[in-house]
């Protein structure tokens, strides 16, 4: 009765952002970001890649409530770096990553056809 | 406020080696990379990689003993072709029609017409019986039979394009071995059944006549949409055998130890007589 369609869990609806930024304002260098219609397959990703920035304190995703299909991600860095700068650069080395992870498939598949 | 350089940069470079590479079946190891990206290209695999399967259904009619939404919900979790997926939009940004599926963009027509003669015979209708209009997009059990029917070596790349990958992943950071099983759509066809998938069974006098419409969509929509069986990745145990003990067995004790292990993990070289690890490592939980 009150579940949300399934569609919901990935369509972004009209109005709402995709990202949000929030500050937080009792500590310095840190914040939350709000990313509406992901899940875990984004949220761990990101974090990990974010644990190995050594100017990252502290990185860490939640789901606030499974119905909910949104994640928040904070981060606390030190003064050397912003939390937006940190986050950018985590999602730049991945989407260079995920770059790389596919050609190396693709290469092992060209090398399988060839042979073939 | 210092900035740190700007080519900083903390990226990884994983590397591949697929193992095996079959129809329905692949395995593959994942090295220098981390487990949730293994772990993401799973859940990829289960719920983001778009399919085709039929979402919309009219039924004309129906005098079967199964009521129309039952036929409906055993028609979408019949497997389509989706090869042509990727061309395809979602029907919900599809601006080219008003969404009734007469669309070519986003949706595939599909139309089922069967009727039990005056015969005592049960009448199957099954996925063979469906009528696409996109030859591209057909049932999978009616391009298995069509490649079947050819046998003579054609290949055609359009029918059931799935894989299914296992990922082994190496990370060298902790020397474990980490390996992804993902089983893409392993419909259990056995080679003799040509007859397709079952939908339902008419009597004499009955009929089924329906317009079917397959849009594209994701697992996570409805797991009709899913192309995957199973996904699964396991660390790849690191086996050292500790030599100096094993120096201590006779030829028959390294043998029966050899021979103990369910799987076969290990063999005994006849040459040096030395207990040493598969070359080629099978599955170390279930064997394949």
């Amino acid at each position: 009765m009150n579940a949300p369609d399934r569609y919901e869990c990935f369509v972004v609806p009209e109005g709402t952002k995709k990202v949000s930024y929030e500050r937080d304002t009792k500590i310095i260098n840190a914040a939350s970001f709000t990313i509406e219609r992901e899940d875990h397959t984004i949220g761990n990703i990101v974090r990990m890649q974010l644990h190995k920035d050594p100017n990252v304190l502290f990185a860490g995703y939640k789901l606030p409530h499974p119905l909910q299909y949104k994640i928040i991600t904070r981060i606390h860095t030190t003064s050397q770096s912003s939390p937006a700068q940190a986050y950018n650069l985590a999602v730049k080395d991945l989407d260079k990553e995920l770059e790389s992870l596919k050609q190396a498939f693709e290469v092992c598949i060209w090398y399988i056809h060839f042979n073939s | 406020m210092d900035r740190p350089a700007a080519g900083a940069s903390y990226q990884r470079f994983p590397r591949v080696k697929i193992r095996e590479l079959k129809d329905d079946y692949a395995k593959f190891e994942l090295r220098d990379t981390d487990a949730s990206m293994a772990n993401a290209l799973r859940r990829v695999m289960i719920a983001e990689v778009p399919t085709v399967a039929i979402d919309l259904v009219e039924i004309e009619v129906n005098s079967s003993v199964l009521n129309d939404e039952f036929i409906a919900h055993r028609l979408g979790l019949i497997p389509l072709t989706s090869a042509a997926a990727m061309q395809m939009r979602f029907s919900q940004d599809c601006d080219a029609c008003d969404g009734d599926g007469s669309c070519e963009y986003c949706s595939v027509e599909f139309n089922l017409s069967a009727r039990a003669t005056d015969s005592d015979q049960t009448l199957e209708v099954t996925s063979n019986d469906l009528r696409s209009a996109d030859p591209k997009v057909c049932p999978v059990d009616q391009a298995r039979a069509y490649q079947q029917a050819l046998s003579s070596g054609d290949y055609d790349p359009n029918a059931g394009d799935q894989r299914q990958v296992i990922l082994h992943l190496i990370t060298r950071l902790w020397v474990l071995l980490f390996s992804i099983t993902i089983e893409l759509l392993s419909y259990c066809i056995f080679v003799a059944d040509l007859r397709g998938i079952l939908i339902v069974k008419l009597r004499r006098g009955q009929e089924l006549r329906l317009r079917a419409i397959a849009r594209k969509g994701i697992g996570k929509d409805h797991a009709k949409w899913s192309p995957a069986a199973t996904v699964t990745f396991m660390y790849e145990p690191d086996i050292r055998i500790n030599e100096e003990l094993m120096d201590t067995l006779t030829l028959d004790e390294k043998r029966s130890w050899v021979e103990s292990s369910p799987t076969k993990v290990f063999e005994l070289d006849p040459v040096t007589q030395q207990v040493v690890l598969l070359r080629t490592p099978t599955c170390y939980f279930h064997g394949s």
